[in-house]
């Protein structure tokens, strides 16, 4: 492992089962994460963005090792954790946090915040009354009144749910924090104060974000680093600055011609036409191939794969 | 884009108004108390205008579609107001009357797709009923127009989603399919309510396309209820933003963007990450959305508003006119 990076990713994959008929036999497999590969240095943030049914969700599960991946592996801190069984993991547990999108359904409703964040802690050797110190200061740093402590979930708007869900996710004082969609059910106004305090947090305590959105300008926003997903697949890596300004793989352009801009007009992609993407089965082609705008005869012949053309900026394209 | 029509619209200072909505309030009657959902709004709509309500979730704006379709769901009730359509009264015509109104003058396509379609019947059922019921169209006459119908919004292949159920189709596609729906009785009045909301970038970027083309070549007077500013820019002739039951700022659209008034409506502009400064701290709104059983008295936005005097927690202020097609209900403006 090259120095300085928290999480390494290699060749990643998660299939699921397709199961039917009478004797429930499995007929194929939905590929949610089929081969990525990805790293990430300390105190950054690498965005992960796709439409739904990408597989981010499930890349996120698969980090923080609450599925089991089929292949490929992960290492976190240095150390190979695909192969550790529950109780290895452990020890290294503690360093990996999870922040879900909903914020209504992650939070146990007959639990007090003390409780939730508490539960985050339960990997961290200390005593009962420091621990105690520790929730009211997360909660202070989460921007949530000390009265919340005894109080219970249902209490709470969306907002301060997800400031919750943030200060479990940082109980155990973890290296990686993985945000899975965290702003995208909140209102406007609210989505703004959160994203403040991610980026707060992360300066104050030199946090590694992966940060999982399906609205690209809140990705643009906090990541220096940027995947894009389709169907399984990373079709374009890069750094944020690098990937906005010049968009090199088909399906990046389209996803970034649709952003809703204030005072500049979208592009019109009327000329692309989904046309049942599901139903498409030829798995060893492109998996954009039905709806890119700029396929060539090529791609009809070979699967592309990741590739750098140029410093740190990978497009899985046979066009370039 | 369609910048020629916008002004085209607006040359046309005269149209007569389509819809009339005056001082309407719909109150929740519910055990813990009173919800004033809909506290006194005034809205005017003309023919052929396309007119963007702004709000964050909670803030009636849902609920007022429904009260214009008087849909209005248990304990709620339209308690005030007037909500005149094409010079009558929509709150004296009869159960019976609206039967045959909703659907064919006035017609509603709902945030999610696959809640608002029945699961159980194909979608040419669904999409005949509607016609046969309305236009009074013998099976194959109706099963034609549906088709057409299909082909305007970009479905391909018909036949097949005419077969199909919705659970067959993608998001878009259902989306798509409610569109057409919605247009097939040609209605005098679209209301959308949050129609992209539910779908991923790309596919609301088509459907929006498709409701801009829609514009364009037909008549068609609509309300567009959203969350999101920045999707109403190109859509919208004029804007009402909408807080806690009010609303607040009412301007033509680009007057809006360029010239925001209300310190709700500058607060929401602000929250919006620009593409090409990242990493920057955002000006926030403080506090949250109020809710509807515990809205402060005044002005709904002042317990979170900076620019808040003696007055603003104690009357709504009137409206303040800053230009012929720009109003704003704010003391200090």
């Amino acid at each position: 492992m090259e120095k300085g990076y928290i999480l390494e990713v290699k060749d990643l994959k998660k299939f699921f089962p397709i199961k039917k008929g009478l004797f429930y036999k499995t007929i194929g497999y939905v590929k949610a994460v089929d081969g990525v590969t990805f790293s990430i240095e300390k105190g950054r943030t690498l965005g992960i963005v796709g439409e739904s049914g990408s597989g981010k969700s499930t890349l996120a599960k698969l980090l923080a090792k609450l599925v089991e991946p089929d292949g490929g592996s992960i290492f976190l801190l240095g150390r190979e954790i695909t192969s550790l069984s529950e109780k290895e993991f452990r020890s290294l547990r503690k360093n990996v946090s999870i922040v879900f999108q909903d914020p209504f359904s992650s939070l146990d409703p007959r639990f007090t915040v003390e409780k939730i964040i508490l539960e985050g802690m339960e990997l961290v050797k200390k005593d009962k009354r420091e621990k105690k110190r520790r929730v009211i200061d997360l909660l202070k740093m989460v921007g949530l009144p000390k009265d919340s402590l005894e109080r219970f979930p249902h209490e709470f708007s969306g907002g301060q749910r997800q400031r919750i869900s943030i200060a479990r996710a940082l109980a155990s004082e973890p290296e990686l924090v993985i945000l899975d969609e965290p702003i995208s059910s909140l209102d406007l106004s609210i989505q703004a104060q959160i994203i403040n305090l991610l980026i707060d947090l992360q300066e104050k305590m030199n946090l590694t974000y992966i940060f999982i959105a399906h609205d690209l300008r809140v990705i643009r926003h906090l990541s220096e680093e940027v995947c894009v997903m389709y169907q399984g697949k990373i079709l374009e890596q890069s750094s944020s600055e690098e990937i906005f300004n010049h968009p090199l793989h088909p399906y990046t352009k389209l996803l970034f011609s649709a952003i809703p801009v204030l005072g500049k007009k979208r592009i019109s992609i009327s000329s692309t036409r989904i046309i049942s993407e599901d139903l498409f089965k030829e798995e060893k082609l492109c998996r954009f191939l039905p709806r890119c705008p700029e396929k060539k005869d090529i791609c009809r012949e070979k699967e592309p794969f990741l590739k750098e053309v140029s410093p740190g900026h990978f497009v899985s394209c046979l066009l370039f | 884009m369609n910048k020629d029509t916008d002004e085209h619209r607006y040359l046309e200072k005269n149209m007569e108004n389509l819809l009339e909505v005056k001082d309407l309030k719909t109150y929740f009657y519910l055990e813990r108390g009173l919800a004033k959902v809909i506290d006194g709004i005034s809205l005017e709509i003309k023919k052929g205008e396309f007119l963007a309500l702004v709000g964050e979730s909670g803030c009636g704006k849902t609920m007022f579609a429904l009260s214009l379709l008087n849909l209005v769901p248990c304990p709620g009730r339209i308690v005030e107001g007037e909500i005149i359509f094409a010079g009558e009264n929509l709150r004296k015509i009869s159960a019976e009357k609206w039967q045959s109104f909703r659907g064919k003058e006035i017609s509603i396509v709902f945030q999610e797709p696959l809640s608002s379609l029945n699961p159980v019947l194909s979608i040419g059922y669904q999409m005949m009923e509607m016609l046969r019921l309305h236009l009074k169209m013998d099976k194959e006459e109706a099963k034609e127009k549906a088709k057409e119908l299909l082909v305007n919004v970009g479905l391909p292949n018909p036949e097949w989603i005419l077969e199909s159920y919705p659970h067959q189709l993608s998001g878009g596609m259902r989306q798509r399919v409610l569109i057409a729906m919605s247009l097939s009785c040609n209605p005098k009045f679209l209301i959308l309510d949050e129609p992209t909301t539910a779908l991923d970038v790309t596919i609301q970027a088509q459907i929006l396309n498709l409701i801009l083309k829609i514009k364009k070549e037909s008549q068609l007077t609509a309300l567009f209820i959203t969350h999101d500013l920045a999707i109403v820019e190109e859509i919208a002739d004029r804007i009402a933003i909408m807080y806690s039951g009010k609303i607040v700022e009412l301007s033509e659209t680009k007057e809006l963007f360029n010239n925001p008034i209300h310190p709700y409506t500058q607060g929401l502009l602000n929250c919006i990450p620009i593409l090409d400064r990242p990493r920057i701290f955002l000006k926030t709104i403080p506090g949250q959305v109020p809710e509807p059983l515990d809205r402060p008295e005044g002005c709904p936005f002042h317990p979170r508003c900076e620019r808040k005097i003696e007055r603003c927690s104690e009357e709504f202020p009137e409206e303040r006119k800053i230009t012929d097609t720009h109003s704003v209900w704010c003391y200090n403006p």
